[in-house]
């Protein structure tokens, strides 16, 4: 595929009045670039490693537009990711969303994959009219991807070979994410997720959510104000007034939106100006969940006493590890895009492992009557994912930018940072341009070298 | 019954429900001892028992497709075959 010309792609990104096309969100030829440049060399989120915690155990996940068979050995117990697709006719070679298997047999012509993916069985393999015992099994096992990594329990894979490791690849919010991967008590990797996962499609172009749904402060005021107003809980008194805040973090601390224009990941960011963590508050309806959590947030109030609690996280915000995931510690939202027009959103919702079964029920319900297309507060926010595209795609809509100007040219960099990463009102959409910064820089990177290590002075910062 | 009946309509159903430490004989000879079944019909995993072609893959696990299998006995059953 020829790659779009860079002058063309930065045509598309007016950085004095900070406005974007939307040819950038409704084009085919950008959409395919995408797939190859970003979906290809980023670390990609593939799910949790309580999906699969038994031997033989897997799920199909998602990389970009395409799938993903991800299974737990039943030899060495290792988890490993493969693209569903049989090496001899690319016929699917699992067809179930998720499940327990001794092998995986393509329908086509019985070509069979052990779950270390590689070839054991095809029909014929051994008949003297066949193949005659002539197929090299060794040669023709499933296509692994190039590095994975299981990082307090999430699973990430990347298809390039030459990515720089996933820690290095998350930058300052290394610290974040393992944060939000631990259990209510602060323990490292101390989460389960939910089986199944909601899924469900939407036809609109995958940034309209992932790049500007973390985080958006402004969105809320309005499309969230009747849900708000109904207080359907954890926090209980919500009225729209910000009692939200009674279950983060309450010691001392300034939020800022943070954009790393350099690794394209951002959202909220709290510089916490004291050590622990804040006392618990009510917020649960559910009769003795609130007991259970806040003798495990004892247990965490102790562990944190004499440090400084990381700057993203349930207490802070989400974030957007980039491209496509949004993370906080009870929701990981996916966008896997399907096509310019048509975007496959996957969420997980964490709860602690050891959590007895009312905790467990009350979270999960929860979590339903929040996201999703049944969820109080997700389907307010559908109303404007879905609507953007089909409004953007006109002959005549296509020629007007969007806005991305809030606190445009206020942000500011810190010392102990690269220049990259910059500090903004907690209200603006600086994590927003830093994605574009990163989309810009992968779209016209030939390849790893130009888009990583990130130096002290690298600056990808657009505007 | 120590043998069972791959024959037929009803053989692929039997295929498919053989359970581990049945003896298997394989249409190159050689005889195995199943360690896995897919629940497919088609594909079960085999110890290899036996083979006299082929004495190195004694002790190898395979993957043997339904057509492969010429017969199945039941363990402890190879005298009464």
């Amino acid at each position: 595929m020829t790659a779009l010309r860079s002058d063309s792609l930065r045509s598309l990104i007016d950085t004095e009045t900070g406005t974007i096309s939307r040819e950038l969100y409704i084009r085919d030829d950008v959409f395919q670039q995408e797939q190859e440049r970003i979906f290809r060399r980023c670390w990609l989120f593939l799910g949790h490693e309580t999906l699969v915690p038994n031997p033989g155990d897997f799920v199909l996940t998602r990389m970009g537009t395409e799938e993903i068979l991800l299974v737990r050995d039943r030899k060495d117990n290792r988890i490993r990711a493969f693209l569903n697709s049989c090496r001899h006719r690319g016929e699917k070679v699992c067809r179930y969303d998720q499940g327990n298997a001794l092998v995986f047999t393509c329908p086509f012509h019985a070509w069979t994959y052990d779950s270390a993916g590689k070839l054991v069985g095809a029909a014929g393999q051994k008949h003297p009219r066949s193949y005659a015992g002539a197929l090299d099994k060794d040669q023709w096992g499933l296509v692994e991807v190039a590095q994975f990594t299981n990082y307090y329990g999430t699973l990430w894979a990347t298809w390039d070979k030459n990515a720089p490791s996933f820690e290095d690849y998350l930058g300052p919010f290394a610290d974040s994410v393992r944060y939000m991967c631990e259990s209510s008590d602060g323990e490292d990797n101390g989460l389960e997720v939910f089986k199944p996962f909601q899924r469900w499609r939407l036809p609109t172009n995958w940034k309209v959510p992932a790049f500007t749904s973390s985080r958006d402060p402004e969105h809320a005021a309005l499309t969230h104000r009747s849900v708000n107003a109904a207080a359907i809980g954890p926090m209980r008194g919500l009225g729209g007034k910000g009692d939200r805040q009674q279950k983060r973090n309450r010691v001392a601390n300034t939020p800022y939106v943070v954009g790393d224009h350099s690794l394209g990941h951002g959202g909220g960011w709290t510089d916490y100006h004291e050590k622990g963590i804040g006392p618990y508050a009510d917020t649960w309806y559910e009769p003795g969940v609130d007991d259970y959590y806040r003798e495990q947030h004892a247990k965490k109030m102790a562990k944190y006493a004499d440090r400084i609690a990381p700057p993203c996280g349930h207490d802070a915000g989400h974030i957007c590890v980039f491209p496509n995931f949004i993370m906080d510690s009870w929701r990981w939202r996916i966008w896997h895009p399907h096509s310019a027009g048509v975007v496959e959103r996957w969420s997980l919702f964490g709860v602690d492992r050891h959590a007895p079964k009312y905790v467990k029920d009350a979270v999960r319900h929860y979590a339903m009557r929040y996201n999703g297309p049944t969820g109080c507060t997700e389907s307010d926010d559908m109303e404007n994912w879905n609507y953007v595209f089909p409004a953007s795609q006109g002959a005549t809509a296509r020629q007007w930018n969007y806005n991305f100007a809030n606190g445009l040219g206020r942000g500011e960099t810190r010392e102990q940072y690269h220049p990259g990463l910059v500090f903004n009102g907690n209200r603006t959409e600086e994590a927003h341009r830093a994605r574009f910064s990163r989309w810009l820089a992968f779209m016209e990177a030939d390849d790893w070298d130009d888009l990583y290590p990130v130096r002290s002075d690298a600056n990808h910062r657009l505007w | 019954m120590s043998e069972y009946d791959l024959t037929g309509v009803h053989g692929a159903e039997v295929f498919r429900d053989l359970p581990e430490g049945v003896h298997v004989h394989m249409a190159d000879g050689s005889v195995g001892e199943i360690t896995g079944n897919a629940g497919d019909g088609a594909w079960i995993m085999v110890k290899i028992i036996t083979d006299e072609d082929d004495p190195d893959r004694v002790g190898a696990e395979e993957a043997v497709f339904f057509a492969d299998v010429e017969s199945a006995v039941g363990p402890g059953e190879e005298g009464a075959r």
